[in-house]
């Protein structure tokens, strides 16, 4: 009895190598777009804020929502918000103000570039009046004092502070949450507001 | 190496890729996943850290930064108490009582967006809607969203889903979503819409 050897390129070899391509390639790419997905809708929505006029590391505080005004889906539409694009490449950050107490429920959360929760804290842990939080990665420092710090494990992140409406016709108890909201100041860590 | 066998290589790649990326496709899609109560459905998995990469990528996908089950539970219905998917020349009631919650809200999208209507009303809230002497409430989606308490399917087609948020709800609510006095979504009537 011969032995044969199995080739790639000729007979049943070719077809188990087409077969194996088949699977290979469905295999890597289920797998690699799938760790991609949440970094790909990250810079997604980073970029769609950033055509709407929002810088990185500038907190924005858009009015109340509106149709067309977002391209987050399924965003709530009873949120008073203010949002920052975050990026540590230029060092750490600190977002300090006075917790407001017209919202029918507020929190401060921050989000990693694959969109998992670092932080969320509501005004049931976050006491009435001033706070600071600081925002670093993990080989950066900062010295100023701070009530917590979050440790971002990549430089770019996203920082969403939630304020619910309770009666969103309201002119005048709207414009009394974005006085409030108008406390808040994310800064360069160690560096005085303006500077 | 034989044309015919670099076409089929070739193809082998094209094959899986279709299957990598559609069976990614699949397993990621909005609708039907997680637990089912009546028409609304919710995931545990929403906000965690320790979430699976679909669930990440589902999340980032149709509803990027939600919050953890300690800061909101969620509930999505694409469809009303029968399990028909919901028609803009329906009208439906939502009724519901007291929920196990700090504050709710039911937001109503379409293609996961806020439908435009002239009073630009997304959403009705804890705070913004008067229950009767029993606690119960009640919410329409009509076409105009012009009746109290309603809210508009809006002049153009597409896939209509209500969310349900309760913030900070009770501690046992994350674990037992199936105890939550979940809203019933009847249809009220039909019309013709011309499309």
């Amino acid at each position: 009895m011969t032995k044969r050897s199995l080739s790639w390129t000729s007979g049943r070899g070719f077809w188990l190598t087409a077969l194996l391509t088949v699977v290979i390639t469905a295999l890597v790419s289920h797998v690699a777009l799938l760790q991609m997905i949440p970094f790909l809708q990250t810079d997604k929505q980073i970029e769609a804020g950033i055509r709407r006029g929002f810088s990185i590391n500038e907190l924005a505080q858009p009015p109340a929502p509106r149709a067309g005004s977002t391209s987050v889906p399924l965003a709530n539409p009873d949120t008073l918000g203010s949002r920052a694009y975050l990026d540590l490449a230029s060092g750490p950050l600190v977002l300090s103000g006075i917790r407001p107490e017209g919202c029918a429920y507020w929190s401060v959360s921050i989000f990693a570039h694959n969109t998992d929760t670092l932080l969320v804290k509501s005004d049931r842990e976050i006491p009435a009046g001033p706070f600071a939080i600081g925002i670093r990665r993990g080989e950066q420092t900062i010295t100023e004092p701070v009530d917590l710090e979050t440790v971002m494990p990549s430089d770019r992140g996203v920082l969403l502070i939630r304020c619910f409406m309770r009666q969103r016709e309201d002119v005048a108890y709207l414009a009394s949450l974005d006085a409030e909201r108008r406390t808040f100041v994310l800064r360069r860590a160690d560096k005085e507001v303006g500077q | 190496m034989k044309l015919w066998r670099i076409i089929t290589l070739a193809g082998a790649v094209i094959v899986g890729l279709a299957l990598g990326l559609g069976s990614l496709w699949a397993l990621t899609g909005p609708v039907g996943i997680g637990e089912k109560f009546g028409p609304w459905t919710t995931s545990k998995a929403v906000g965690e850290r320790d979430q699976s990469p679909y669930s990440r990528a589902r999340v980032a996908i149709y509803g990027i930064w939600g919050l953890p089950p300690s800061e909101v539970v969620y509930y999505s219905a694409y469809v009303d108490d029968e399990g028909a998917p919901f028609d803009r020349g329906c009208s439906y009631a939502i009724e519901g009582g007291p929920l196990p919650t700090r504050w709710w809200s039911v937001a109503l999208y379409r293609s996961g967006f806020y439908i435009p209507n002239g009073a630009n009303r997304y959403s009705w809230t804890q705070t913004e809607i008067r229950p009767d002497a029993a606690g119960r409430w009640r919410i329409q989606l009509t076409l105009a969203g012009t009746e109290p308490n309603s809210l508009a399917f809006g002049d153009a087609n597409g896939i209509f889903s209500l969310t349900l948020r309760l913030y900070q709800p009770d501690p046992d609510v994350a674990d037992a979503r199936g105890s939550v006095p979940l809203p019933t979504i009847r249809k009220i009537s039909c019309v013709a819409t011309g499309g």
